[in-house]
């Protein structure tokens, strides 16, 4: 803990106040919130927040049916974190499985993983998720495992290249050589080495899906409605965005320092352990693309 | 050059067979056609006869090679909703998305070279924080987010801009603006990068102590070969506003490809989902192998063949 700390910068100081602070909207959030977020007060229905003509019991207004808005996006962290947790762990481990089976074993195996990436990648991610959903059904559920179906592909790249390399280094040689089972090699010689690495892509991956999760929900493909999430309430505010500008304005401003926050840490472990910052590489670590 | 294209020619058959042999098996997943197509109450004997109609009372195997038989000449199935080949609804939709994320494209390229350049000439100076926070803050924001900020603003605000549409070019301003932003802050990041990058280089010292000026140093010398990974990330760009667009067309209701297939995936209308899905793999595909071959042509340390 003290050798993160010291070694900490600004960024990554403001990346980790970030996601403690979402985190703890996440699992407080019944204490956190001023309201219920499902309380529905039609007296007062799409009242402006405090600072902007309304009352000092909703701080950041109300929606349609007058649910406080400051309660809906502090259980709305909690999609989000759920959503990003499952789908980043899933891929993570199927990607990596698959790009260290590829990358040690070579040959027909890594041409057939290798290839299902490239067909993968050659969809973009929304259309996909967009095709899953049609066979499937809109659910979070649903959502969650198209990431995985998708965005394994990520961990997968990073895992075979760095697996091709440490293939021939000599300690693998050694271990190879000392008659280790190859699964012993695998886990314990080869994944060490690739855990950096694949830590970075996986913070980073992090934003992406609540990026992405918020936009399947927008499209009313994700939670249900009477789940909060910042997709949904910004789908909400959309129809209302005439009258009551606070509705898409503060669930987007969470979107977006949440996503902020898991990058500046992403950029922060980057720099840890690549010293050479700045430096690009054909396959970018962390390249979303 | 020749063995070259060969090569990228068959792998990029195979990542479309790929795709459709997905598609394929979604299809399957995805419930029995027959129950969207015909009323509820229809007799048995009607369901087995459009059963055997559409060949789903063949084997599997069969099945498929029929459906890649049909892709092959065009045809994708049609649209449950519509009752007209999905294939031509697609079509029909496609040249206001490419309009679209080419407009972005070249919004955000105009941002991002330029800023990015200077970013990495003036490192550590404000010009380098503005613009790194700019590219950082524009990778966080959800893009159907900014486009109703936007409309927010320009629509509703200030009136200035039409909210929602196509045709015009007022109508374009606002979502190209959008979706171009995301884009615009990954390439600048990577311009930064790698003019960084090139200029801690040999030879740029070389063309310095040769005494050429600053500019030429930067045009004639940087420039030139960080330009090698900037053009491989703007081919994988293209992608994402295709995929981007298919949310800012949702927000602004642009008549496109994107929109077409959220209100299909709304009504469960595999054929129009399926044949979106197909078109852009093929458009993207096609991207990545004009960007691979133009990347070929610009780094001549790379082996063709």
């Amino acid at each position: 803990m003290s050798w993160i700390l010291r070694r900490l910068d600004a960024k990554g100081i403001l990346g980790f106040a970030i996601l403690a602070v979402v985190v703890l909207c996440a699992v407080a959030a019944p204490w956190l919130s001023p309201l219920d977020p499902n309380a529905q007060d039609l007296a007062s229905a799409i009242a402006p927040p405090a600072f902007g003509g309304g009352t000092a019991e909703h701080w950041l207004g109300t929606d349609r049916l007058g649910q406080d808005v400051l309660s809906r996006i502090i259980y709305g962290s909690r999609v989000s974190l759920v959503t990003a947790l499952a789908a980043v762990a899933g891929s993570a481990l199927v990607g990596t499985v698959l790009g260290m089976i590829a990358g040690y074993f070579g040959g027909f195996a890594a041409t057939v993983v290798m290839r299902l990436v490239d067909i993968v990648l050659a969809v973009p991610f929304i259309l996909l998720a967009l095709v899953f959903m049609t066979v499937f059904g809109p659910s979070l559920l649903n959502v969650i495992i198209a990431f995985i179906a998708a965005r394994w592909t990520q961990y997968t790249r990073i895992a075979y290249g760095l697996v091709l390399e440490l293939r021939e280094r000599e300690f693998i040689q050694a271990c190879v050589a000392a008659g280790l089972t190859t699964t012993d090699i695998l886990l314990r010689h080869v994944l060490v080495n690739l855990a950096g690495p694949l830590l970075v892509v996986a913070t980073l991956e992090l934003g992406f899906v609540i990026l992405i999760e918020s936009g399947l929900s927008f499209l009313g493909l994700g939670t249900p409605p009477e789940v909060p999430s910042w997709g949904g309430m910004l789908q909400e505010g959309r129809a209302l965005i005439n009258v009551a500008w606070w509705l898409t304005t503060f669930p987007g401003l969470a979107i977006m320092l949440t996503v902020v926050g898991f990058n500046f840490i992403g950029d922060w472990m980057r720099d840890q352990f690549d010293p050479r910052t700045g430096s690009v590489r054909p396959t970018e670590i962390g390249s979303r693309d | 050059m020749f063995a070259f294209l060969a090569r990228r020619t068959l792998e990029f058959l195979v990542v479309i067979f790929g795709v459709l042999t997905i598609v394929f098996v979604l299809q399957r997943f995805s419930g029995d056609p027959t129950n969207l197509l015909l009323p509820v109450d229809a007799p048995q004997e009607v369901r087995t006869e459009l059963r055997h109609q559409l060949g789903l009372d063949r084997p599997l195997p069969e099945q498929y090679l029929r459906f890649i038989g049909r892709v092959a000449v065009g045809d994708l199935g049609d649209s449950y909703r519509f009752r007209q080949p999905a294939l031509g609804l697609v079509l029909e939709r496609l040249p206001a998305t490419l309009l679209l994320a080419s407009a972005s494209l070249l919004i955000s390229l105009v941002l991002a070279l330029p800023l990015g350049t200077l970013a990495a000439v003036y490192r550590n100076t404000w010009i380098d924080s503005l613009a790194t926070g700019i590219s950082l803050l524009g990778q966080a924001m959800p893009v159907y987010w900014l486009g109703l900020l936007g409309i927010l603003l320009f629509s509703v605000q200030w009136r200035l801009l039409p909210s929602m549409g196509g045709g015009s070019f007022a109508a374009l301003v606002l979502p190209a603006t959008t979706l171009a932003v995301y884009s615009a802050a990954r390439i600048m990041r990577l311009t930064r990068a790698a003019v960084l990058d090139v200029l801690h280089q040999d030879f740029i010292r070389l063309a310095r102590a040769k005494g050429l000026g600053e500019g030429k140093v930067l045009v004639k010398h940087a420039l030139r070969n960080a330009s090698i990974p900037i053009v491989t990330i703007i081919g994988l760009q293209f992608g994402g506003l295709l995929g981007g667009a298919v949310i800012t067309e949702t927000v602004f209701a642009w008549p496109g490809v994107g929109r077409l297939a959220v209100n299909a995936v709304q009504q469960r209308d595999f054929p129009v989902v399926q044949a979106v899905t197909v078109v852009i793999a093929l458009a993207f595909s096609l991207i990545n192998l004009a960007v691979d071959v133009l990347y070929a042509r610009l780094n001549p340390r790379i082996r063709l063949g």
